[in-house]
């Protein structure tokens, strides 16, 4: 059984004067453990897409299951609850926080996840910070990093709190290739020794190629 | 917690001088309310002394109407024979004492010296066991001392330093007002803003002629009640009742008779204000006095919700990420919220301390009585305002002003949609 699921899924954003449809009756099965991308040009409606998957944005109709869980009707604090158990995120601009050192943005996801100690959490960073090969920058704030090792923080608060699903929004977008090609041999191995599932945003033809299977959308229609 | 605290550190260093204008300006909006409080608290609050405050009654004035037409009234303080017959015989106190309603001015001087104008107290001598005085030496007059009418005087450490040079004064002789008096005890300092207390010299009130009017009714007296704890107040209020009610029997061939008008007072009522012929709305001044803290409160609050707006427009981004990651509205609420407590908090403490000192260094305009006998300057010591009650105020109003001031921004934070947060839309 697919562990993402997407059903006649429709996003439209209206505002006064225009109406604009970012997807349009897009279906999807995604299987647990594949690495999929998500490719199309600017405005297609990738990142919607993703964020639709991501449960960070509501579809206008369609439905999204997620393991097993359909999103619709859950409250807020029940989706919390499942993005903070099951997705783990990874962003273009990486969004760490510069008032927190790397150890402290790590530890985040954990920090909503009840019954765990204050020293679990920190063992828990320590070790994926360690996965990510950046221990020994973990009191370093992020702007004392390079964008190599932003993302590679970000790769690490994604994976801290052992989510099954990574999504990752253009993750290399803002690196250079060689940071670049750093960062997809570390989905690469999150995705092969993890078994993690992994979706991906990318422009980048060469890293989608990378992948188990690639989704084209255009004008927000899957075409592929 | 930890993280809580962590966070808020954190914050202070990426948004320096937001949260530095935001600081000073909670700081001073606690700081003028905490001097409001405290003009209030030092005629409340328990301390030496009149540190049993909370279970004194007083009958500062008296009424007495005539009978026939109580359009006539005479109010002011009671006489001695009526004051006894009132309180004298009360079962469920634990002590009453009647002495000078007013502090008197007299001259004093040790033989042979300068005359020195001061102010002077009679009393009885269950005034010493009401109000805690902190004796340097000596003691106090007796029961024995009072019915004899020894002319013996307690004096504060400044009239004893004044008239000898030193504290150690027991034993010596001083004329007041010509009248040779002998120390029996000096006792510490006492502010003027320790009402029945107050003076600097206190003798057996029988050692003076007590002017009385009204039939003697009425003389120079005021009665303050110690009570075994505040739940006898009624109980000890019923009874003054009917001893009045016997009393006013006894003295009805004078055409007057007393009216109560719910005396005796608690501390709050009795400086509530209004006149001898009335009794003073303690509710209304108490309604008066928080609509006066909150105008103190809305007005800074209405300009650090924008200052607070501000700080978390700067931080919306990270609001998302946290969303994102399985922060729920309430916990982002709370943490908000909590971050801005602490920082209102550490801004109050600084607010309090700014109180504190503003009204220790400009007491004298600060606290001065209007309508006091005495010159002496009001005598604030930091044990009168440091009081639990007014460090809780303190706290109280930092909790509202934090919730006033970050409520609504932190709720509209946690209302923020996550990609839009994210994209800083």
């Amino acid at each position: 059984m697919a562990i993402i699921e997407l059903k006649e899924v429709n996003k439209v954003f209206r505002t006064d004067e225009v109406e604009t449809q970012a997807l349009e009756n897009v279906n999807i099965d995604i299987e647990k453990g594949e690495f999929v991308s998500i490719m199309g040009p600017s405005g297609c409606g990738k990142s919607t897409l993703l964020n639709i998957i991501g449960l960070l944005d509501t579809p206008t109709s369609g439905t999204v299951t997620i393991d097993a869980t359909t999103a619709a009707n859950m409250s807020d604090s029940a989706l919390a609850a499942f993005r903070n158990a099951k997705l783990g995120f990874v962003f273009q601009s990486f969004h760490l926080i510069n008032s927190l050192n790397v150890l402290d943005n790590v530890e985040l996801p954990l920090l909503y996840r009840s019954g765990m100690s204050a020293s679990e959490r920190t063992a828990r960073a320590k070790q994926v910070l360690e996965r990510v090969g950046l221990s020994h920058r973990m009191h370093h704030r992020p702007s004392q990093l390079s964008g190599g090792q932003c993302q590679r923080v970000a790769i690490a608060r994604a994976i801290a709190g052992n989510p099954e699903i990574i999504l990752a929004d253009e993750p290399t977008g803002n690196l250079d290739s060689r940071m670049g090609s750093e960062v997809m041999q570390l989905l690469n191995e999150l995705n092969r020794e993890d078994g993690r599932t992994i979706v991906m945003v990318t422009h980048n033809d060469e890293q989608a190629r990378m992948t188990d299977r690639i989704i084209r959308l255009y004008d927000g229609r899957q075409v592929q | 917690m930890k993280q809580l605290i962590k966070q808020t550190l954190a914050q202070l260093r990426t948004q320096k001088m937001l949260t530095t204008i935001g600081i000073i300006g909670t700081a001073l909006s606690i700081f003028l309310i905490m001097v409001v409080v405290m003009l209030h608290q030092v005629q409340v609050a328990p301390y030496a002394p009149v540190s049993n405050r909370p279970r004194m009654l007083h009958a500062q004035w008296a009424s007495v109407h005539m009978i026939e037409n109580h359009y006539y009234q005479s109010n002011g303080p009671i006489s001695t024979e009526s004051a006894k017959r009132q309180f004298g015989s009360l079962s469920t106190p634990e002590a009453v004492t009647l002495y000078s309603a007013n502090i008197t001015p007299v001259n004093i001087q040790e033989a042979g010296g300068t005359p020195i104008g001061t102010d002077m107290r009679g009393t009885d001598e269950n005034y010493w066991k009401i109000f805690d005085f902190t004796f340097l030496n000596g003691k106090p007059y007796s029961q024995a001392d009072v019915e004899s009418a020894h002319q013996i005087a307690v004096i504060d450490a400044s009239t004893a330093r004044k008239l000898f040079g030193t504290t150690e004064a027991t034993g010596r002789e001083f004329q007041l007002d010509y009248v040779p008096y002998t120390v029996c005890g000096v006792v510490r300092d006492v502010s003027t803003l320790a009402d029945g207390a107050f003076s600097h010299i206190w003798i057996p009130h029988t050692t003076t002629q007590e002017e009385t009017w009204c039939y003697g009714l009425m003389g120079d007296k005021s009665v303050t009640i110690l009570a075994r704890s505040s739940d006898d107040f009624d109980e000890i209020r019923a009874e003054y009742e009917r001893m009045v009610a016997e009393y006013n029997k006894e003295v009805a061939e004078t055409g007057w008779e007393f009216k109560t008008l719910n005396r005796p007072y608690t501390q709050e009522k009795s400086v509530a204000g209004g006149g001898a012929n009335m009794e003073p709305d303690e509710k209304a001044q108490r309604r008066q006095r928080w609509i006066i803290y909150a105008i103190l409160l809305i007005v800074p609050a209405i300009n650090l919700s924008g200052m607070t707006e501000s700080r978390m427009r700067r931080r919306v981004e990270e609001i998302g990420v946290r969303r994102a990651f399985g922060c729920t509205r309430l916990q982002l609420l709370g943490q908000l919220f909590g971050e801005n407590l602490l920082i209102t908090l550490v801004a109050g403490l600084i607010g309090w301390m700014m109180g504190v000192a503003f009204a220790f260094f400009f007491s004298n305009f600060l606290f001065a009585d209007g309508y006091s006998n005495t010159t002496t300057e009001p005598l604030v010591d930091i044990n009168m305002l440091i009081q639990p009650s007014t460090l809780g105020m303190a706290l109280l109003f930092c909790f509202v002003l934090n919730l006033l001031s970050s409520g609504l921004p932190a709720w509209k934070a946690s209302r923020t949609n996550i990609v839009n947060a994210i994209n800083k839309h």
